[in-house]
Parts: C-alpha cells; sequence; structure tokens
C-alpha cells in the first residue's frame, strides 16, 4: 500500500510540477502510479493495457498541469479527483478505439519460455477481465468506493474524504456496489455483459 | 441486524484475515445474500498485490522526462525573444499612437466642422470646405462647388454679422475668391450656364449690399460695398462676356466700374432666406427690358438720398417716371453705361443698338438746327405778324420739340442725357416760345389767304 497524499506534498509538488521540474513530476508518479495502475486494471483487466495507460495518465498531467489550480481547501484530494478524472476519461477512450479488440498473439508464441504457466496465466487474465467489464457497469462514485475501499485498503472515512462524500454515503455506495458486482460474477454467468465504459 | 450492518462486519472480519465460508456460517440466514457479495469483494481485493513493475517505472519516467523536455521546448517557441517582445511593445506603442492620432483626428476634424465665423478654426473649416471644389476636374461641377462655397460663406457672414456685428474677414475672402473661380469656370461654359452663373453672382451682389446697409461698423459696409460691387461687376460681365473669352478677361480689377443695372435675371430667389425675409427688396429687385438702351435713364442722382431705381420697363428714349418703382435701389448707379449690355449681343438687338446710337448722335445736331429754325422764325413773326409767320414759327417750335429728347418725367433740372458712347450731354434747351397764345386750332398750319 502506497502512503497516503498529505496536503503539504500536494501543496510542494503541485507548483514545482507546473514549473516542469522532472524530481516534483517523478515524485507525483511515485506517489500515485500504483493506485491508478490498480484503478486501471480493475476497469481493463489487461496488466500492460493498465501500466501503458498509467503512463498516459501523468503524460497528460504533465501537458495540463499549467491549467490546473490548486485549491487550498483539501488539495490532495481534488488533485486526486483530477488524476482519477483523467484515468476514467483514458478508459473511455480506450474502450472507444479498437485497442481492446485487437487479436493478441497466441499465449504460446507470446510467452516467455521460462515465464509462468501460460494457461494460469490466461486465466488469470480472463478473471481481471470479468472483474473488469463487471466494475465498468457501476457508477463511477461506485466504482471509487469499491476500488478504494478493497483495492487501495482505505477505510470508509478515508474513501468518504477522498471522495468529498459522508461515510454514509460511501457505506451505501459500497453496498449497491458490491450487490451488483455479486450478481455480474456469479459463478452461472460465464462473463458479464460488455464494457461500456460508462462513466458517471 | 440488517444486511448492511452484517455486510460490514463481515468484511472486517476478511480485512482481519477471516475467509468468506467462516463469516458466512455466522450469519445463515443472510449467506445467500452475502455470498456473492463478498467474493466480489475479494475479487476486487486481489488487485491490491498489482503493482507496476521496476522496469515499467523506469520506462514510464522516461517517457515522462521525455514529454517534460518536449513541453518546455514547445514552451520556448511559444514565448518569444525579448527582440519580438520589444518589437510586439513598439507596435503595440504604434497601435496606441495612431489611436490617439485618430482620435485627435476626428476632434478636430469636428471642431473644424463646428467652428463659427470669428473662432480661429474658422480659416481650417473654409479651406477645408473648399478644397474638394479646387480639385475636381470637372468645370460644371467645380462651377457648382464653388457657388455652393461661396452661399455657405455668404450665410455665414450674415449669421456673424447679425450675431457679432462684426465682418468675418475669412468669410469674405472666400466668398469672393469662390465666386471668381465660378466665373472662371462659367467662362468655359455655354450661354446658358454663364447666364446662370452670373445671376448667382449678381444675387450675392445683392446679398452684399443688404449686408452693407444693415453693417453697423462703417468699415464692415465699406468692405460689404467694395464686394458686392466687385461681384456685381463679375457678374456683368460674364453676361457680356462671348463664349470664346478669355478666363482672364473676367478678372475683376478695382477700377473696373460696376454696372449699376441689375438685370431681369436678377429676380432670382435670395440664397438667404432670412436675408429675403428681412429685406423686402430682396424679392422685388426692379428688372428692365434687356433691350439695349442708347439712353439710359438720367434721374440718377448724385446723392444716396435721391436715389431712384431704374424704370421696370424702361426702354430706348423712353425716360419714364422713376418714381413708379417701389423698391428702393440695390446698386448705386450715379453713373451707368450704356454700352454694357445686360446681355450678349443678339443680331437683332446689335442693329437696333448702332441705329439708336446714330440716332442719338444725330440728335443733338438736328436740336440745334431745329431750334436755330424757330429762333428764325420766332423772330420774323415778330417783325412781320401774320399768319403764315405765325404758322412757321409753330411748326418750326414743334420740330424743335420733336428733335430735342423729351426729359425726364420728373421735369428735373437739366438732367443729364446719356448718350449711346456713354457721354452725358445736356439737352437742348427749348427755345422761349412766341408770346403768341397757341390756340388749338393754330397746331395745324393755315393757309394763307
Amino acid at each position: 500500500m502506497q502512503p497516503r497524499l498529505t496536503d503539504e506534498q500536494i501543496l510542494a509538488l503541485v507548483p514545482r510540477c507546473q514549473r516542469g521540474e522532472p524530481a516534483a513530476v517523478e515524485a507525483i508518479y511515485d506517489l500515485y502510479s500504483d493506485r491508478l495502475y490498480r484503478y486501471l486494471l480493475t476497469r481493463l483487466g489487461d496488466p500492460d493495457a493498465a501500466a501503458d495507460l498509467t503512463t498516459e495518465v501523468f503524460v497528460r498531467m504533465i501537458q495540463h498541469i499549467a491549467s490546473f489550480r490548486l485549491s487550498r481547501k483539501d488539495p490532495a484530494n481534488v488533485f486526486s479527483g483530477w488524476l482519477y478524472r483523467i484515468a476514467a476519461n483514458l478508459v473511455t477512450d480506450y474502450y472507444r478505439s479498437s485497442k481492446w479488440q485487437q487479436v493478441e498473439l497466441p499465449d504460446e508464441l507470446a510467452a516467455p519460455v521460462n515465464g509462468p504457466d501460460p494457461y494460469q496465466q490466461a486465466e488469470r487474465r480472463e478473471t481481471a477481465q470479468q472483474l473488469g467489464a463487471a466494475l465498468n457497469q457501476l457508477s463511477e462514485d461506485q466504482r471509487l468506493v469499491i476500488i478504494g475501499r478493497f483495492a487501495d485498503e482505505m477505510s470508509t472515512a478515508e474513501v468518504a474524504a477522498w471522495l468529498g462524500k459522508s461515510e454514509g454515503a460511501v457505506k451505501s455506495l459500497q453496498h449497491r456496489a458490491l450487490r451488483t458486482l455479486g450478481r455480474l460474477l456469479a459463478p452461472d454467468t460465464k462473463r458479464g455483459p460488455a464494457p461500456t465504459g460508462e462513466l458517471s | 441486524m440488517t444486511l448492511d450492518a452484517t455486510l460490514q462486519r463481515c468484511l472486517q472480519q476478511i480485512e482481519a484475515g477471516e475467509s468468506i465460508d467462516a463469516c458466512l456460517a455466522r450469519y445463515p440466514d443472510q449467506a445467500a445474500e452475502l455470498a456473492p457479495m463478498l467474493a466480489a469483494a475479494v475479487r476486487v481485493r486481489a488487485q491490491v498485490g498489482a503493482r507496476l513493475t521496476e522496469t515499467q517505472r523506469f520506462q514510464a519516467k522516461a517517457v515522462l522526462r521525455q514529454t517534460l523536455a518536449a513541453q518546455a521546448s514547445a514552451t520556448q517557441r511559444k514565448s518569444r525573444p525579448a527582440w519580438t517582445l520589444s518589437l510586439g511593445g513598439v507596435r503595440r506603442l504604434a497601435a496606441v499612437a495612431a489611436i490617439a492620432l485618430l482620435l485627435v483626428v476626428v476632434l478636430s476634424v469636428g471642431v473644424v466642422a463646428s467652428s463659427e465665423p470669428g473662432n480661429p478654426a474658422y480659416a481650417v473649416r473654409v479651406i477645408a470646405e473648399r478644397a474638394p471644389a479646387l480639385v475636381n476636374p470637372n468645370s460644371a461641377a467645380r462651377t457648382a462647388a464653388e457657388l455652393a462655397v461661396a452661399d455657405r460663406r455668404l450665410a455665414d457672414l450674415q449669421a456673424h454679422l447679425e450675431r457679432a456685428g462684426r465682418l468675418e474677414p475669412a468669410a469674405l475672402r472666400a466668398l469672393l475668391a469662390g465666386d471668381e473661380a465660378a466665373a472662371r469656370q462659367a467662362v468655359r461654359a455655354g450661354q446658358v450656364e454663364r447666364l446662370r452663373v452670373a445671376r448667382r453672382l449678381a444675387t450675392h451682389a445683392r446679398l452684399l449690399r443688404s449686408l452693407a446697409e444693415r453693417a453697423r461698423d462703417p468699415r464692415a459696409a465699406q468692405l460689404l460695398n467694395d464686394a458686392s460691387r466687385r461681384t456685381l461687376a463679375l457678374a456683368a460681365r460674364l453676361r457680356a462676356a462671348p463664349a470664346s473669352q478669355s478666363p482672364g478677361l473676367l478678372l475683376p480689377t478695382d477700377d473696373m466700374p460696376a454696372s449699376g443695372q441689375p438685370s431681369s435675371d436678377d429676380t432670382v430667389t435670395a440664397t438667404l432666406p432670412q436675408t429675403t425675409a428681412a429685406d423686402p427688396t430682396a424679392t422685388t429687385m426692379p428688372t428692365m427690358t434687356p433691350t439695349p438702351t442708347t439712353t439710359s435713364t438720367p434721374t440718377a442722382s448724385p446723392t444716396p438720398t435721391d436715389a431712384q431705381p431704374p424704370s421696370a420697363t424702361q426702354t430706348a428714349g423712353n425716360t419714364s417716371a422713376p418714381d413708379a418703382i417701389s423698391p428702393k435701389p440695390v446698386v448705386e448707379p450715379p453713373q451707368v453705361e450704356a454700352t454694357v449690355s445686360p446681355r450678349p449681343p443678339r443680331p437683332r438687338q446689335t442693329a437696333f443698338a448702332q441705329t439708336a446710337t446714330a440716332r442719338a448722335e444725330h440728335v443733338p445736331a438736328r436740336a440745334e438746327t431745329a431750334t436755330a429754325r424757330a429762333e428764325t422764325a420766332t423772330e420774323r413773326a415778330s417783325r412781320t405778324p401774320g399768319p403764315r409767320q405765325t404758322a412757321m414759327a409753330l411748326t418750326a417750335t414743334a420740330m424743335v420739340q420733336t428733335a430735342t429728347p423729351e426729359p425726364s418725367a420728373t421735369s428735373r433740372p437739366d438732367p443729364p442725357v446719356a448718350t449711346a458712347t456713354g457721354q452725358a450731354i445736356k439737352p437742348a434747351q427749348p427755345p422761349t416760345r412766341a408770346p403768341v397764345p397757341p390756340p388749338q386750332d393754330l397746331w395745324r398750319p393755315q393757309r394763307p389767304r
């Protein structure tokens, strides 16, 4: 688990990043890359695509950081929400493009000789894709609650602070999200509905 | 316990390390609903260990550095060099200066356009308003423009004179210059155009005269009178000028005598309504028959108070009473040039004029002869009275009356008679008639018995 960002860190790093300091950009990358990667992985179900889009999130951050207005009130969560919105837009663009429908090489050709078992990799990939498809059926708030609570191991209070909502609202979102996910990921359901990339 | 509370408790137990089956065993009534939800949570939690590899991080950071470098170079391209910035500053300064200059020009134009006589900007306005006429290549259009500008100057003169009681020299100079320029242009034009311009000039002269009469300043009145005479002479010369006359011949000179006889064309409505309303003479200009005269009115008085207008129906040899003309004369004609024809000569009129001139030259001789004969006949009649001698004396007297031009109906003493050559001569004194009472029947010569 990555350390939680403090407001002081964001207030110090964002202006430097706006000035184009590589060190500040790398510091922000170290703080947010794994979270964004997990978010993207849960939505895409493809580790490579999630890694590429994680890099792309920070590229877009560099391109648009000059127009970002840092809020004095809760700056860490505001900046985090900005990055997640970039990631969500990239997911949408990803599904609109034809990348996710590209025909992949057979596992026996793509897998390294001394790598893990290709059957396990394929099963893991399929599982991740099912989860991503199910998560895409949720609203953005529900998705963020689920990812924050279970992928990033955040407490309810932390998710509430991150999303700017009350703990009760976060619990309600979590309940509805888990009910939907349970229905979509039931064992009798071979594959969930096609991902739509719907964002709220 | 509600399903939500049970779910929260189970999630806490799973986070603490408990399995799903152990949680469901605690809540068998809600296990069916809890099972898929807890399974989904666990599947999502399986992503906790997902992390980017070091290779992926290294590659990502390299991409980010390249992006930063590209971003910096793009920013440098967008930002202008120092010299460009200074040039931009110069451009901005030039733009501001141009706007300020435009503002000044607009304000100046406004001030000049609204300037009144007496204002320092009025001289500029006079020049600016005449400039388009000066550069107009079309002769007719330039003439019209000059006359229009002259009309405006005349209006300015009148307004300033009425308001401030002073004469605006710039307006008077511009008026004269415009009239002269119009006359120069008109002399190249046809006869109709020349007459039209002459009428306008005569109207200007008449209005100037009217202004001079109303001016309180003697000096201003003198200047206006001079300008009126100058303009009137210009109009007269323009009327008399043949079509081929050089424009230079129309240039007025200071010693140029002014034509004292406004023509019938001068009845053009005045261009200044105020003037025409204030001056009743403006619309009742005396007219005269354009027939060339051999002798003009001898009723001109040397004093302006006795000035009498010329007859409205004055013809050659007809010296009707000038008192029949009600309006005051606009011009002061102490001496009238009969040789100046108010209109361009026509063949028939020229013949008339020549005949009338010859007659006028012959009239004194005839009068002298008749007078001598009458004196002789009277002397004979007194020596040897008789009906025949008396009849001869009466006949000679009648001849004297016929040969002698009749004086004015005003019966002024010794009015000068202007001949066709412009020389004023005294008419021959009628001989003293014989003291014989002139019976009515004696006018016919009686046959001697």
